[in-house]
């Protein structure tokens, strides 16, 4: 197990560095002279030129990288040309919201999704199954931000239940930070005002980022769990008179849930994407708005920052969700252990 | 046999068709097998006459769509055909066990033996935690040749061999103390020394605890020293049955022959005898007796439903040859 973890551990840097390289490289290609953009055109070409030896632009490629690098490693990711503080001060500012955001969505996709999943495939062509499949079904065929509008319509427009804007209404103390969440944040802190309204704003935004993944989800726990039922194990099972129950949930589900978990990863880092486009519906004071800033003003420090975050969170994620199959399969414990 | 005594497993004229997409298969076509308690019986069968499916039916494990069932299924005093979840589960696992053919593929692999084998032991009632049925599970390792059984508990299917996966399958079947335990050409997935130990131990086992058996397979060769009493299975319906010996000394039905042909002796000469042709298409099948587009005696009465004639105590032949001597 622990050499498992190793080998996964040394993988993800690989794949880190990967993406460092490439993010890098983009952010050079992109047309246009970040000095010059940063500087506005009444500027003159000394002072551009002057900014452009202060950002190593006028060094080959390599050094480039390699100036960038160093400074990763220090946890420097340069300064923001667009909002003049460090990027990792931008970050700490913006990445929580997001964070706790894809975190909540991510929650629901697997609580909402798979119990549908499994409701599917032990009632297969029954009733259940096709209304749990019509469920997903609706889920996937809208994007995110389509079932934030349709949300904010609904239950914040016509029922008049939830906040539209943000993450805390003004009327609220904010809690003390300790780990960024704010519906956290309050539960540490003992502050139910303070967690009752932080789940309020939470709710509408986590529930449209989480419905593609949470029918993704239940299609896939279905699918696996049907092919799972196939299994001679399955037909011991129910010939050794195994309840119902514990089949499902235990028995079939598990065996079923390691090709729904790989493929659920993907899904979960998919989540980091289109959390930009719900950000927007929401007001939500996350990633989305620095990002496209970054992009727009060819930041080119804010970019690689925001683009490694969720190249990180991507492949942290990813970590997770092997070594939970792991977890769940012994035959991957064993082998790798070999 | 001890006659006197009612059957425990008593299948009547079970016929099963399946709709499919390209047509309604009629599978199962009239079988009728009796098992009395202690008693180890043979389905013998060459491959696709619906031996699976009629255990599977016993079992209750067979639900398809698109299935119309006809006969009677009686085990004790339930009829299988009609039986409520709540009857499955006190016979399930209890008073009925099943062994599958392929040992490595009918355990689960991400659970370990000892979860798995615990579950079994639980339904049995003789253990309430999972502590007790590991209790139990040991003996009954032991009782089926396994020298570890702890080593064997703790571990995954796929870490152990496929006879070992076997033996735990054997130990599963019967740790209950059932009625009776169908097994499905057991051990043919492994080698045939595997499988000549499944059957050896298979045979001990039950004659200890007094379960019975009815055994399936293609191989009239396992038969012999295996089953009291053994039936033959042509094309979805009972051919011949009869006590074993009385079997292997005067095969009457012409398959039965066909069959005997067909299996390899040391001392033969030359070499074992093919059955012409194969199955028949379920879909269009002949009609009468299914055996007579291959049957070297076949007459135009084999069109018609062939008689079952007693030609000697317990030995019974489904074909119009023997109908006709006793007539004439
Ligand atoms: N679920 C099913 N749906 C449709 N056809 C089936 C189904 N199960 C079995 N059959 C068909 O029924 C026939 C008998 O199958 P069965 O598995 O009972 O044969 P068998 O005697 O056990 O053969 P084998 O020795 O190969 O195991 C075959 O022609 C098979 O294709
Ligand atoms: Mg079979």
């Amino acid at each position: 197990m622990i050499k498992y973890l190793l080998r996964r551990l040394a993988a993800s840097i690989v794949v880190l560095i990967g993406v460092s390289v490439l993010i890098f490289l983009i952010a050079r290609v992109i047309p246009g002279d970040p000095a010059r953009i940063a500087l506005g055109p009444m500027a003159s070409e000394e002072q551009v030129a002057q900014l452009r030896a202060a950002l190593f632009l006028d060094r080959p490629l390599i050094a480039q990288y390699v100036e960038f690098a160093r400074n990763l490693l220090r946890g420097d990711l340069g300064v923001s040309l667009y909002t003049n503080r460090t990027v990792t001060t931008d970050l700490r500012q913006f990445l929580p919201a997001t964070a706790e955001l894809v975190a909540a969505a991510s929650l629901l996709m697997v609580v909402i999704g798979i119990p549908l999943g499994v409701l599917a495939g032990h009632f297969r062509d029954r009733w259940p199954d096709h209304a749990a499949r019509l469920a997903a079904l609706l889920g996937i065929v809208a994007p995110s931000f389509v079932w934030a509008i349709i949300l904010v319509l609904v239950f914040s427009y016509w029922l008049d239940l939830t906040p539209v804007i943000g993450r805390l209404s003004d009327s609220i103390v904010r809690p003390p930070v300790t780990t960024g969440f704010v519906t956290v944040d309050s539960l540490i802190a003992g502050d139910w005002a303070a967690f009752k309204d932080a789940s309020w704003h939470l709710v509408l935004p986590a529930v449209a980022l989480s419905l593609s993944g949470a029918g993704q989800a239940a299609r896939l726990t279905r699918a696996n769990l049907g092919e799972t039922y196939g299994r001679d194990y399955i037909d011991l099972a129910r010939a050794y008179g195994f309840a119902g129950r514990t089949i499902a949930w235990k028995y079939a589900l598990r065996p079923a849930m390691i090709p729904t978990l790989t493929i659920l990863g993907l899904d979960f880092a998919a989540k980091l994407g289109n959390a930009f486009l719900v950000e927007a519906v929401f007001a939500w004071p996350g990633m989305a708005r620095y990002g496209v800033n970054a992009i727009l003003n060819k930041d080119l420090n804010a970019i690689v920052g925001t683009v490694l975050v969720i190249g990180f969170g991507f492949v942290v994620i990813n970590l997770v969700i092997d070594l939970f199959v792991a977890y769940l399969d012994p035959r991957i414990r064993y082998r790798a252990a070999v | 046999m001890n006659d006197a005594a009612p059957p425990l497993l008593d299948v009547d004229g079970l016929a099963l068709s399946l709709a499919r997409f390209d047509g309604t298969a009629r599978i199962l076509n009239g079988v009728d097998l009796v098992v009395f308690p202690g008693e180890r019986v043979a389905l013998v069968g060459e491959s696709g006459c619906g031996k699976t499916l009629t255990a599977r039916m016993i079992m209750g494990l067979f639900d398809e769509r698109g299935a119309s069932v006809e006969g009677r299924i009686r085990f004790d005093d339930d009829d299988l055909l009609a039986l409520d979840a709540r009857g499955w589960d006190r016979l399930r696992g209890r008073r009925l066990t099943m062994i599958f053919q392929d040992p490595v593929a009918a355990l689960n692999p991400v659970f370990t033996i000892a979860d798995q084998l615990a579950t079994v032991i639980l339904r049995g009632g003789q253990a309430h935690t999972r502590v007790e049925a590991r209790d139990l599970a040991r003996p009954a390792l032991a009782a089926v040749a396994i020298a570890d059984p702890d080593r064997v508990l703790d571990s995954y299917p796929f870490q152990l061999s496929g006879g070992l996966n076997q033996r735990v399958l054997i130990a599963m079947a019967l740790v209950n103390r059932p009625a009776l335990v169908l097994a499905d050409e057991p051990g043919t997935a492994l080698d045939v020394t595997v499988q000549a130990q499944t059957l050896a131990l298979m045979h001990n086992l039950t004659d200890a605890s007094g379960a019975a058996v009815l055994l399936i397979t293609h191989n009239l060769g396992v038969v012999r020293n295996f089953a009291q009493r053994v039936y033959v299975m042509y094309a979805g319906s009972i051919v011949e049955e009869a006590p074993v010996a009385e079997l292997f000394a005067a095969p009457r039905h012409p398959y039965t022959q066909a069959l005997f042909a067909a299996v390899p002796r040391l001392t033969g000469e030359g070499l074992p005898v093919g059955i012409e042709g194969g199955v028949p298409d379920y879909r269009v099948p002949p009609p009468g007796c299914r055996f007579h587009p291959r049957c070297p005696h076949a007459r135009p009465q084999c069109h018609q439903p062939p008689p079952v004639i007693e030609v000697a105590p317990g030995h019974k032949v489904a074909c119009v040859l023997f109908g006709e001597k006793r007539d004439g």
